[in-house]
């Protein structure tokens, strides 16, 4: 009797003892990644910090900088051009800290689906070719607005001290994983939204624009126009802009490139109708916070053509400023569900932008504009007067009428014109090296050095033992 | 709602002519638009949790002999409750949302032990305890929302009916513990006391192999009071002097934290919802239980049969293996993590009084407390400062607290100010003189441990009257005013502000002002600016009773009638600006980061009237 109730004792101890071993009702990282449809949900994690209201936000404080856009609360001083107020260098800090947590849910991938148990060859080079593209795109952001930054990659995502590398070791990596994506990823995408080889040759070329390889850049915008699998949506009013190009019902366009793609769903949707809508107007449902606004005595407004149907994408609001002030109409939604919840895309990518693209670097690859070069920049001209993009008009530009140094200006200028919200003109001041002149012209105020470069975040410097306070934060600050 | 209701601009009234509630976001151009109207809060917001909570224990003795007792027991404690949260269709931009979440929690209980009890010769007497201990916590919940209603009837009674659903969600977690505990107390003729006790526990929390912790302890007492020399002396009634040395252990992690877990969301691709699976920001470690060692000696000494109480004890508490958070550079995607950091010093002295005052007619009975500690890191694994206790507001981001070798737990850490520029923006000290204002410029800027606390009790009655107060002190800490941050410092978006920002900001005639100049751009730090003296003294509870003479009465149906009047914090006197001195917005007693107020929610002065009824 003495020795079964001693057994038994033992045994209700050693399953006792086993109930210390942690069993989740969830998923855990060694068991995960071994089928396809595990990699495309890891690969899926990868846009949800850029998705998730951040890169709204980030576009709209490029916005601010830009030389025809004020900025209102508190983005008014990313407008004096003076480096960043301490609200300010809290938001980019955010930004930074997005751009990072993609990258390190890329880097998961990269790192983990070839080691898949049950994952095809080709479906390894599919995923890892798609996260090697939003690496690519994170870092673009990264370099153009910090230059060299901590470079993680899928081999040290586990260091925590890490240097500064150089901004040519960054675009290295960006290269070299958008020449991998654009071998590997499909002709056609899944479902809208996923990258495409296509997709990696326009951010390729649009690097390569950045790093001044006209000639390549020219012949990457060249390879997605030639494939003719993208055109321009026809307009003839502005509502057409609002419902057919940008419009929240639209699953996808044949302009689409590359875009991130919202719902009207809670916290799902496009952040940035609350960021740059006006409550009187009624176009967004949620209201609006009027963070960016024109003048209607500027120049560059005054200047702007009115038979330009985006011209009248700005509504004269008085919100407190005097009667001059214009607040955008470009992104409406009048059935979203929530603050995050409008249904529009955002055109991180269309085609407009290869055709722009090619126009600028076939011009400046050579001697002037081309003949060619001048057909892709009217053909985002005609489509905004309301004419079939692909078809000779009255108010074309005449190529007889430029040198390469005014065609770069109209270039920019057309630039300035189609991506409204979109972020891409003070990238493209600074990268044409006319960003002070510019913006002295166009606001009277002189650009301070530190504006040119944001500070590295405090979430980085107080605990990155490879940085160095002194030497490695951006100047100035 | 606070930040509403202090920000609010007092310029505007609350509502509109036609009785809607004004919009404070589009008053004034610079206004920050996520202002809402406080009474949008209150009047269109309702939030409401009910819980059920059952306790059960039975236990099983069994005495196969005098002096042995063998007891299963076992207890269940389960809580369920259900949170209902709903925005009407009249809050600032909505169209109704509703949210109902549950939880349910359980713990069980199995507790086995036998006992062992004798004296021997009467002298001498023996009681051993052994036995193994189970318990488990597990939580579930299940969450569901849903917004656009056509209506408020339905509240968040019909979910299926929202034009838009909600993702639901739900969870689980369980936790275990496991205990062998053996321990054997002695007396000798109740003058020499002896216990030493071990007990082995485990955690499912902490990492495979590291599950187990052993934790021993020992005390000895004297009682020398019952000493044959000093039976005849009439003033000391009662002494005994006390030792005693053992190791407890901690696990005040969550569970799963050494997991490499990964939750599922929720991105778009097309129109529609596609899942995402991913790791969180916080990195899992590799874990292990937190020790403290404690080594105590005291004294309690009673006087005129126990008329007067006094103890007194000493400590020193070494905790190895500290558990805490370690924030991570941002770049790395992981955000922080949680380690065995190291090893910090606990030690102090602790004081106690307890006297019948008067005894007659007229009682009253005073008790007091007050105890010293002092604290300090003692070791960090790799000798590394760790730094703690993040404030994200707008115009400051950065971290308020730093542990470091030598130092107090809770160490302020930040920049010095210095001043104005002629501009009228803040200055700070270069202390590391390199030319130009970087990290390396932080230095210890306040320390939020306090001196000493202490506590005082009293209760008089006279005849049916009974009055009972209680006061409460903290002396000599600093408190960090997060606070003050958003509503003194940060001019950009044109919010209310208290009145001495206006009268007291620097403008040439007035360079030495407290407050920097006015401007949409500041430049702020985590600077002594916001270190507070954050000594108080607050009475805490005060009470007046009235008990009806029931007894004179013959009433015999019912035991007591008290009416009472009863106030709770009525008073407090302290040097600090802002609500309340009793703060600590970031974690519990136990964290490393101490005194920081980040606008915590004051405590309510509360008068109560009423009537108890014993039966």
């Amino acid at each position: 009797m003495k020795k079964i109730l001693f057994l038994l004792s033992i045994i209700v101890l050693t399953s006792c003892e086993k109930s210390l071993i942690e069993e989740p009702k969830s998923l855990v990282v060694e068991a995960f990644f071994n089928t396809a449809t595990e990699v495309e949900t890891a690969t899926n994690l990868i846009y949800s910090p850029l998705r998730n209201s951040n890169y709204s936000v980030y576009e709209a404080t490029l916005e601010c900088q830009s030389d025809y856009a004020n900025g209102r609360g508190s983005w008014a001083p990313l407008h004096v051009f003076q480096g960043l107020d301490d609200a300010n260098i809290t938001r980019v800090a955010g930004l930074w800290n997005t751009f990072y947590l993609s990258i390190r849910d890329a880097n998961l991938v990269i790192k983990n689906a070839p080691t898949g148990k049950s994952i095809s060859k080709a479906d390894v080079a599919k995923y890892v070719a798609e996260a090697k593209f939003m690496r690519a795109f994170n870092y673009f952001q990264l370099v153009r607005n910090w230059a060299g930054v901590p470079l993680r990659t899928e081999n040290n995502m586990e260091v925590i001290d890490l240097k500064r590398s150089t901004a040519d070791e960054v675009y290295a990596l960006i290269v070299a994983d958008l020449t991998e994506a654009e071998t590997n990823l499909p002709d056609n995408p899944a479902v809208a939204g996923r990258p495409t080889k296509w997709a990696a040759k326009t951010m390729l070329a649009d690097v390569y624009l950045q790093l001044g390889k006209f000639a390549e850049a020219r012949d990457k915008a060249d390879e997605v126009i030639k494939s003719n699998k993208f055109s321009l949506v026809p307009t003839v009013t502005k509502t057409d802009f609002q419902a057919k190009v940008w419009g929240p019902d639209l699953v996808s366009t044949t302009e689409e490139i590359f875009y991130l793609k919202y719902a009207r769903q809670v916290n799902q949707g496009n952040y940035m109708l609350w960021i740059s809508n006006h409550p009187d107007t009624k176009l967004f449902n949620f209201g609006g916070a009027y963070v960016i606004y024109l003048d209607v005595t500027s120049t560059y407004y005054k200047s702007w053509n009115s038979s330009d149907l985006r011209k009248g994408l700005w509504d004269l609001i008085n919100f407190g400023l005097g009667a001059n002030t214009l607040v955008s109409s470009k992104f409406t939604d009048q059935l979203a569900v929530s603050q995050v919840g409008a249904g529009n895309d955002d055109p991180v990518y269309g085609y407009s932008d290869v055709l722009l693209i090619y126009a600028e670097a076939s011009s400046r690859a050579g001697n002037g504009p081309t003949e060619s070069g001048m057909e892709a920049l009217n053909k985002v001209h005609r489509r905004a007067y309301g004419k079939a993009p692909g078809v000779a008009s009255s108010i074309d530009y005449n190529l007889a009428d430029y040198n390469a140094a005014t065609f770069l200006d109209l270039v920019l200028t057309e630039r300035s014109y189609e991506f409204q919200l979109g972020g891409k003109r003070w990238l493209d001041l600074k990268r044409t090296g006319k960003v002070k002149e510019a913006v002295l012209a166009a606001t009277g105020k002189t650009v301070a050095d530190k504006h040119l470069l944001w500070p590295i975040p405090v979430s980085e410097m107080n605990y990155n033992k490879g940085l160095d306070p002194t030497k490695d934060q951006n100047p100035g600050y | 709602m606070i930040a509403g209701a202090i920000s609010a601009p007092p310029t505007l009234t609350p509502y509109n002519d036609d009785g809607t509630y004004r919009t404070l976001a589009i008053a004034y151009p610079f206004v920050a638009t996520d202002l809402v109207n406080p009474l949008n809060f209150i009047n269109e917001q309702n939030n409401q949790t009910k819980a059920n909570v059952a306790l059960l224990n039975a236990s099983l003795i069994f005495k196969p002999i005098e002096s042995i007792t063998i007891k299963v027991s076992g207890g269940v404690e389960n809580r369920d409750d259900r949170t209902d949260n709903y925005t009407t269709r009249n809050f600032v931009n909505s169209s109704g949302s509703a949210s109902v979440g549950t939880n349910q929690f359980t713990s069980l209980l199995s507790e086995n032990t036998i006992s062992y009890n004798k004296t021997f010769n009467q002298k001498h007497a023996v009681s051993a305890v052994a036995g193994f201990t189970y318990q488990d916590f597990v939580n579930t919940a299940l969450s569901a929302s849903g917004v656009g209603f056509l209506s408020n009837t339905p509240e968040t009674y019909d979910l299926g009916s929202a034009s838009t659903p909600g993702i639901p969600g739900s969870s689980y977690t369980k936790s275990v513990l496991l205990s062998y505990l053996a321990r054997v107390n002695y007396a000798y003729n109740s003058k020499y006391l002896a216990t030493v006790s071990i007990r082995r526990d485990g955690s499912s929390k902490y990492s495979e192999g590291n599950k187990w912790g052993y934790f021993p302890s020992a005390a000895l007492a004297w009682r020398v009071s019952n000493e044959e020399f000093m039976k005849d002396n009439s003033f000391i009634s009662d002494l005994k002097v006390r030792a005693s040395w053992g190791l407890t252990g901690s696990q005040a992690i969550k569970e799963y934290a050494t997991l490499n877990q990964l939750y599922s969301g929720k991105t778009v691709f097309g129109d529609a919802l596609y899942n995402t699976y991913g790791p969180s920001t916080t990195l899992p470690g590799n874990l292990k239980w937190e020790t403290t060692e404690q080594k105590d000696i005291g004294v309690d000494f009673g006087i005129l049969t126990n008329r007067i109480l006094l103890t007194a004890d000493y400590y020193i508490k070494n905790t190895r293996d500290l558990l805490n958070n370690v924030t991570l550079p941002s770049s790395l995607g992981y955000t922080t993590t949680i380690k065995n950091v190291g090893e910090i010093q606990n030690s102090g002295l602790e004081l106690g009084i307890d006297s019948r005052v008067l005894t007659g007619a007229f009682k009253w009975d005073v008790n007091a407390n007050i105890s010293f500690n002092r604290n300090k890191v003692v070791k960090l694994y790799g000798g590394q400062d760790i730094l703690g206790g993040n404030i994200n507001v707008v115009v400051i981001n950065d971290v308020t607290n730093i542990l470091r070798e030598g130092r107090p737990l809770g160490q302020f850490w930040g920049y010095i100010e210095d001043g104005y520029d002629d501009k009228g923006k803040i200055k700070y000290k270069d202390t590391d003189g390199d030319g130009s204002i970087t990290i390396k410029d932080k230095t210890y800027i306040g320390n939020p441990n306090p001196k000493y606390i202490f506590g005082f009790n009293s209760t008089m009655s006279y005849k049916n009257f009974d009055l009972t107060l209680f006061l409460q002190g903290v002396q000599g800490n600093n408190l960090f005013n997060a606070s003050a941050m958003g509503s003194t410092i940060d001019y950009g978006f044109g919010l209310n502000m208290p009145r001495e920002v206006y009268l007291n900001h620097w403008s040439t005639t007035n360079p030495n002002a407290k407050y920097p100049i006015i401007s949409n751009s500041v430049n702020a730090r985590v600077s002594n600016r916001y270190i507070e003296d954050g000594s108080f003294v607050r009475l805490k509870n005060i009470q007046l009773a009235y008990n009806f003479p029931l007894q004179n009465w013959g009433v015999k149906w019912v035991r007591t009638v008290q009416l009472y009047a009863s106030g709770q914090n009525l008073l407090t006197l302290t040097k600090y600006s802002w609500w309340d001195p009793e703060v600590n917005s970031k974690g519990d007693a136990n964290s490393t980061t101490q005194g920081v107020d980040s606008y915590s929610y004051p405590v309510a002065k509360t008068i109560t009237a009423g009537l108890r009824v014993g039966f």
